[in-house]
């Protein structure tokens, strides 16, 4: 990494040998700064997650709306900066509106995968025994199944619809949170401090959530980080086979499928979903590998 | 003792690990008097610690207290449910345990792990609890506890963590305080530092200690009286006094023979007791000490002794108690052993037992 030393003389120019006391977060937070990936992640994440506040409130036409004299398949211009789609609607309408949507679905997603795979793999890790058996055989039969494919069957179960689109792609992406979470949970429940508090008469609830779970947050909220891309990007997918959010709505996957088809006369209404993902899901994994290190007390320095 | 607040009776706890039934603590009694000050010694593995998870009921598995009786105020732990036995922990009964570093949870300020065990209990009212975490610091000689109670564990010393342990022991005025080798990961000045805080905690608030410890010498400075163990059995129990002066079970003499001692002489051989103490899977017959003892006779490779009076208030288990071994010493005479005779020095044992002296003077090399 690029900075390794500034700050450790800035402490030392003080005279003090006693370092500043940090604490895990500002820690953390403090090596993440200085990853500059991941600093233009957060960056280009603030810009995108904007833009999706705005849209909720203003978009330069109504997505949804085929405009009235509008050409289709218009390129960029001074009055739709993006184009138009092949009803006349405005792609960059659109375009602000699928951000919106990625977002939620992308959030929503690792909110689910958290709570879910938090409480199971805590319970998994610390009761260990038949409960820890039963957990731990279910997940292994879902790890042989592809999870795209379970969210497409229950998500058509399901009906469509955007809360029942992150209950699907959740349906298995909690499974990793709660490995993970168990494994933390196995490790940490054999720590002195542990015994200390059980010994000091703390209850299981308190255990788990007071003590166990503090310990593994680096862990769970990189994890937590890397549900979002594989969400936005399975929503996307789902979209773009036709399966996804529902019409009028927009989603990047959608807007890339009606691209497709007119990808040989009309590149940019694929080009903008295209640029979009995929800079989207790169900057999620910047921030995941910025945070997975930034928490990684090996290198805590 | 009728009077005592902890009784424990026979209490056997195994592992059941898949080399097979490991029995770390087997027939174990003893009782604690109010206000006692009670140490238990031992090599590592000789079923200190287990003991005293026991009484918590803190065992894991594998491990699983397989008889006897632990009676705290008059009901018997091993009966109670989950949750009685939680309301017990850390409010009537606390525990201290050995490394203060991994003993506090790295995440967590000092303050707030010392408040909790306040309000997992209901013992002290909960507008206090803030107010009294701050002066049990102060109690616990932590200067500007104010501030520092605000601190996580790693901007603490080693001393102050073990402070900080200890009144979080305390913060419910327990009736006995359980410290599992409380001094082990501490320097020697901050040791004593803590034994002296732990003497004096136990006079302010009337608590009484069991010090677990394998360090004669902390035994020495704060307990009036002392269980030794051996193999997961009591093999010696007196006042320090006795344990120091007296030792009756051969044991505790080679324990003794193997401490430093400051005014000995420079030729002087520290004896270390050799061989390892048995494989608590597949123990040896008879006595348990007998591979290693150097006054064993016929009768120890057969029978295992039970523990018997051997002066006011001495109990030790052993066929051929040191008293017999020191009348023969002072005699000059090594009494031949015929099979199964229990008066006798075994004659491997006696040429080492003639060059032996009674490690009176440590108790007070230590003690002060």
């Amino acid at each position: 990494m690029a900075t390794i030393a500034t700050p450790v003389l800035e402490e030392y120019a003080g005279g003090t040998i006693a370092r500043e006391q940090v604490g895990l977060w500002r820690d953390g937070f403090r090596r993440l700064r200085r990853n500059r990936l991941a600093l233009i992640a957060v960056v280009y994440l603030s810009i995108l997650l904007a833009i999706a506040i705005v849209a909720i409130f203003w978009t330069p036409y109504n997505p949804a709306t085929i405009l009235p004299n509008t050409l289709t398949y218009l390129p960029p211009t001074a009055q739709h900066l993006l184009g138009t789609d092949e009803l006349g609607r405005d792609l960059l309408s659109r375009m602000m509106q699928g951000a919106q949507i990625s977002l939620i679905v992308g959030v929503g997603t690792s909110a689910i995968v958290l709570t879910v795979g938090v409480v199971v793999g805590l319970i998994a890790g610390y009761f260990r025994g038949w409960v820890d058996g039963v957990i731990s055989v279910f997940i292994n039969i879902f790890y042989g199944i592809p999870g795209i494919l379970v969210a497409i069957v229950l998500y058509l179960v399901l009906g469509r619809g955007l809360g029942n689109i992150m209950i699907a792609i959740s349906a298995t992406a909690w499974m990793d949170m709660a490995r993970l979470v168990r494994g933390q949970a196995f490790s940490i429940r054999e720590r002195e401090y542990i015994e200390a508090a059980r010994a000091s008469g703390a209850r299981s609830g308190k255990i788990l959530f007071g003590h166990i779970l503090p310990n593994s947050l680096g862990p769970i909220i990189v994890q937590a980080t890397f549900v979002i891309p594989i969400a936005i990007l399975t929503e996307a997918f789902l979209s773009y086979l036709g399966l996804g959010i529902p019409s009028p709505l927009a989603s990047w996957g959608g807007i890339a499928s009606e691209g497709y088809a007119a990808l040989p006369l009309e590149p940019y209404m694929m080009l903008w979903p295209a640029l979009a993902l995929s800079l989207t899901l790169l900057a999620f994994n910047f921030l995941g590998d910025g945070l997975r290190d930034a928490f990684d007390p090996r290198q805590r320095r | 003792m009728t009077d005592s607040i902890l009784e424990v009776r026979n209490l056997s706890t195994h592992f059941f690990t898949d080399d097979g039934e490991v029995k770390a603590v087997r027939g174990v009694s003893f009782g604690v008097a109010p206000g006692e000050t009670l140490g238990i010694v031992g090599e590592s593995g000789c079923g200190k610690s287990v003991t005293a998870m026991s009484i918590l009921g803190l065992v894991q598995r594998p491990g699983k207290v397989v008889a006897g009786e632990i009676m705290f105020k008059g009901s018997d732990l091993l009966k109670l449910s989950n949750e009685e036995l939680r309301n017990i922990r850390g409010r009537d009964i606390a525990m201290i345990f050995q490394d203060p570093l991994s003993s506090m949870n790295p995440v967590l300020r000092v303050g707030y792990q010392i408040d909790e065990a306040m309000y997992a209990h209901d013992k002290i009212p909960k507008d206090q609890v803030k107010q009294r975490g701050i002066d049990l610091l102060k109690q616990v000689r932590v200067s500007d506890a104010e501030r520092r109670i605000n601190d996580f564990p790693h901007q603490f010393s080693g001393g102050m963590r073990q402070r900080a342990m200890i009144a979080m022991g305390l913060s419910n005025k327990p009736d006995l305080l359980i410290a599992d080798e409380p001094t082990t990961a501490l320097d020697v000045t901050v040791q004593a530092q803590i034994l002296e805080l732990l003497r004096d905690l136990n006079e302010q608030t009337g608590a009484a200690i069991i010090l677990i410890t394998h360090n004669l010498g902390v035994v020495a400075g704060l307990c009036k009286r002392v269980l030794v163990m051996y193999a997961g059995e009591i093999v010696e129990e007196g006042t320090v006094e006795q344990i120091f002066e007296r030792p009756q079970h051969p044991y505790t003499w080679s324990l003794l023979r193997s401490v430093p001692r400051i005014d000995a002489n420079r030729g002087h051989r520290l004896l270390s007791i050799e061989g390892l103490p048995p494989d608590l899977i597949d123990l040896p017959q008879g006595c348990k000490f007998n591979p290693r003892c150097p006054f064993r006779v016929e009768r120890c490779f057969h029978e295992s002794p039970p523990i018997e009076q051997v002066a006011p208030a001495q109990h030790a288990a052993c066929w051929v108690t040191m008293e017999r071994a020191y009348a023969d010493m002072g005699a000059g005479t090594i009494t031949d052993t015929s099979p199964g005779a229990a008066s006798g020095v075994h004659p491997a044992g006696g040429k080492r037992a003639a060059e032996a002296e009674v490690p009176a003077a440590v108790a007070e090399a230590v003690n002060d």
